[in-house]
């Protein structure tokens, strides 16, 4: 047992226990015996057990352990105070030698003419060392100022929950390794239960639940198919739930689809498709180019907030109540919304293959069921939102948490209905073409970034499956855009706006082209010129 | 003699001892130690007076001389007395006049001197004892 000193104060010095210090947990290993405390920690509670909470049951356990042994330790012996008197035959514990035991074996006058009277005690260590040490010494000495009740009691120290807080990551770390390796315990999400304590939940239970979520045709929370079910009553309803998301989740019939810990379960066959298979018109065409990008290009890539620029896994990504987006011409098409990392700051970032939310238009307040798929790194579910609003590529999305949980807000500011000139995408004898044509627009748009298609779907179609190298967009589409301009200068927001109206890129392998080819020539503030054009 | 292998966790010490039976005088040394000013202060009776020192940190009493209270109380953060420049035997021994003569390893000693534990061996461990600075055999 170690216990650490530390001066705490200008005056007074606290003796703390080991298992109170953030330092002896920053390292923790578990032992055997924390799997057996915590195997009937569970058992005690009877019913699953966040990681957490486990790992704050263990610290407190521990706490308690020492504060038991060390009363015992002191029960019998005086913590070793140098003002205090004592006599032969007197057990001493000292504090500066990490508590050791010992007797007093002989006393005698103190000789120190700058310090005055005082006693020499002659004591026997526990080591069978022979030490003297001062006593009846009213002076100051960082041993009489010393307060030896917190390590007694733990007034004053540091609380499990505190002492969690500053190691989670270790200490979820290590209960979750060791855990798994024992088989008697199940991990169900971030919770840990028993084997032994689950309710059975057989085959008729399963397709049970399987009509009761083909009845509700979409998600619903494990209680809700609980209550179909008839699970034995004297079950607690929590172990009825982890016992039914335990054998959902080894079902392939069902997808745990919510966007918290509490699992949502929809049948997988309900789910759309498209959540399942990326739309054609979101799959990624790379250049395969390794350009070296310079500073100023990369701040040019991260304004345009395309979601392959990001990495879900980013943990120092911060969260946002709002964001305003810019729609591109393929999540147009695919009735969807790219999560960016703008999006992925107010949406929740959910490590399971796709979740369900719901958004609910600012306008009318209509709510608009969605799902956020993780790999393919989209929202599906806008299509219909798109069309009623008739929103272009280009159009300004505002999307923002509201106060309930899983529901957030999509707005795409709107201003009276008026024709304007806008850049308009069209397809002709193969290739693609752009002008200026007049349309009513009803909706704000970024100048830079708008694309005007009358028919999208009959723009891909009419595509007639080709698929175009990221260079051969970049080639038909910069003097397209080129034309529109006096100056023939192509911002390279507008450039990747239309070039994803051709193949779905990265605005870095747009970018990529451009330094690869001679011809393009950056001129300033994101405009690029062709000696081509 | 038996052949004792000196490596980095062998604790050293002043072993006072030795200054009798290489016919030194200890006090002598420590004396060299003080300052002009410590020196007019005292008369040589009073710097050989041995008093019980009580140490700041555990209270443990210590019979030493004045003049060895006074180096352990006024040097030890006086930057003239511990410095990098000093050869590393006399570093060491300096060290232990201010510790109260607490037993320290290679290791440690090369921690607090900032230099390669191998130095230290070098310069300690060897046949030739400097000022009684001897490994603790256990």
């Amino acid at each position: 047992m170690t216990i650490v000193n530390s001066l705490e104060g200008p005056q007074v010095h606290v003796i703390r226990s080991q298992t109170f210090t953030p330092e002896y947990w920053a390292t923790y290993a578990l032992t055997p015996a924390d799997v057996d405390f915590l195997y009937g920690y569970i058992v005690e509670a009877g019913s699953p057990k966040h990681v957490k909470d486990l790992a704050i049951a263990l610290i407190q356990h521990h706490i308690e352990r020492e504060r038991v042994a060390l009363r015992q330790r002191f029960s019998n012996v005086e913590i070793y105070q140098p003002r205090r008197n004592y006599r032969v035959g007197d057990k001493l514990a000292f504090p500066a030698l990490q508590f050791m035991n010992g007797e007093v074996i002989e006393t005698r006058e103190g000789y120190n003419p700058d310090v005055g009277t005082f006693t020499v005690i002659r004591v026997r260590l526990s080591d069978g060392s022979i030490r003297e040490f001062a006593s009846n010494y009213p002076h100051p000495h960082r041993l009489n100022d010393a307060d030896f009740t917190p390590l007694l009691n733990g007034d004053g120290q540091l609380t499990p929950e505190e002492i969690f807080e500053q190691n989670s990551e270790h200490l979820t770390i290590a209960v979750n390794e060791v855990l798994s390796k024992h088989p008697e315990f199940l991990r169900i999400g971030e919770e840990w239960f028993l084997r032994g304590m689950m309710a059975e939940v057989n085959v008729g239970h399963l397709n049970l639940a399987e009509a009761v979520l083909d009845m509700a045709g979409g998600p619903l929370p494990t209680s809700a198919i609980l209550h179909d079910l008839g699970l034995p009553a004297e079950i607690s309803s929590e172990i009825q739930e982890a016992s039914l998301n335990e054998a959902l989740s080894k079902d392939d019939r069902f997808e745990d689809v919510s966007h918290n810990e509490r699992p949502a379960w929809c049948l997988r066959r309900l789910i759309p498709p498209e959540t399942l298979t990326p739309p054609a018109v979101l799959r990624l065409t790379e250049s395969h180019s390794e350009v070296a990008l310079n500073e100023e290009l990369e701040q040019w890539i991260k304004a345009l907030d395309d979601e392959w620029n990001w990495q879900p896994e980013d943990e120092t990504l911060g969260t946002a109540d709002s964001v305003t987006l810019i729609l591109s011409f393929p999540h147009r098409v695919a009735g969807t919304l790219g999560w960016s990392r703008k999006l992925a700051a107010v949406l929740p970032r959910p490590r399971k293959p796709r979740v369900a939310l719901r958004f609910r238009d600012k306008l009318n307040g209509h709510e608009i069921p969605v799902w956020l798929v993780r790999e393919g790194r989209y929202v599906w579910g806008l299509g219909p939102w798109y069309q009623a609003h008739d929103l272009p590529a280009g159009a300004y999305i505002e999307v923002s948490r509201s106060d309930e949980e899983g529901i957030f807000w999509i707005n795409a500011p709107r201003r009276r209905p008026r024709r304007e000139w806008v850049r308009l995408a069209t397809f002709r004898d193969g290739n693609l073409r752009l002008e200026t044509a007049q349309r009513s627009v009803s909706c704000e748009v970024d100048d830079l970034m708008s694309v005007f298609v009358d028919n999208p779907q009959q723009l891909i179609t009419s595509r007639d499956g080709r698929r175009p190298s990221v260079a051969q967009a970049v080639r038909e589409a910069f003097p397209e855009i080129a034309k529109l301009s006096p100056q023939g200068n192509v911002h390279i927001r507008t450039l990747y706006a239309v070039v994803n109206v051709l193949v779905r890129t990265t605005p870095r392998d747009i970018l990529r082209v451009l330094l690869n080819n001679a011809a393009y020539v950056s001129v300033s503030d994101g405009y690029w010129h062709s000696s081509n054009t | 003699m038996r052949l004792f292998r000196v490596d980095e966790n062998t604790r050293f010490h002043i072993d006072y001892t030795w200054f009798e039976k290489n016919g030194q005088d200890v006090n002598i040394l420590i004396r060299k130690y003080l300052s002009p000013e410590q020196l007019e202060q005292y008369t040589s009776e009073q710097l050989d007076e041995t008093f019980d020192f009580v140490d700041p940190d555990t209270a443990e009493v210590h019979h030493i001389t004045r003049a060895a209270y006074l180096v352990r109380a006024e040097m030890q953060h006086n930057p003239n007395f511990l410095h990098q420049g000093l050869p590393i035997a006399e570093a060491v021994f300096r060290i232990f006049l201010v510790n109260n003569n607490q037993p320290l390893t290679v290791a440690e000693l090369a921690a607090y001197l900032n230099r390669r534990p191998a130095d230290v061996i070098a310069q300690i461990g060897g046949r030739n004892v400097y000022n009684g600075i001897k490994p603790i055999r256990n």
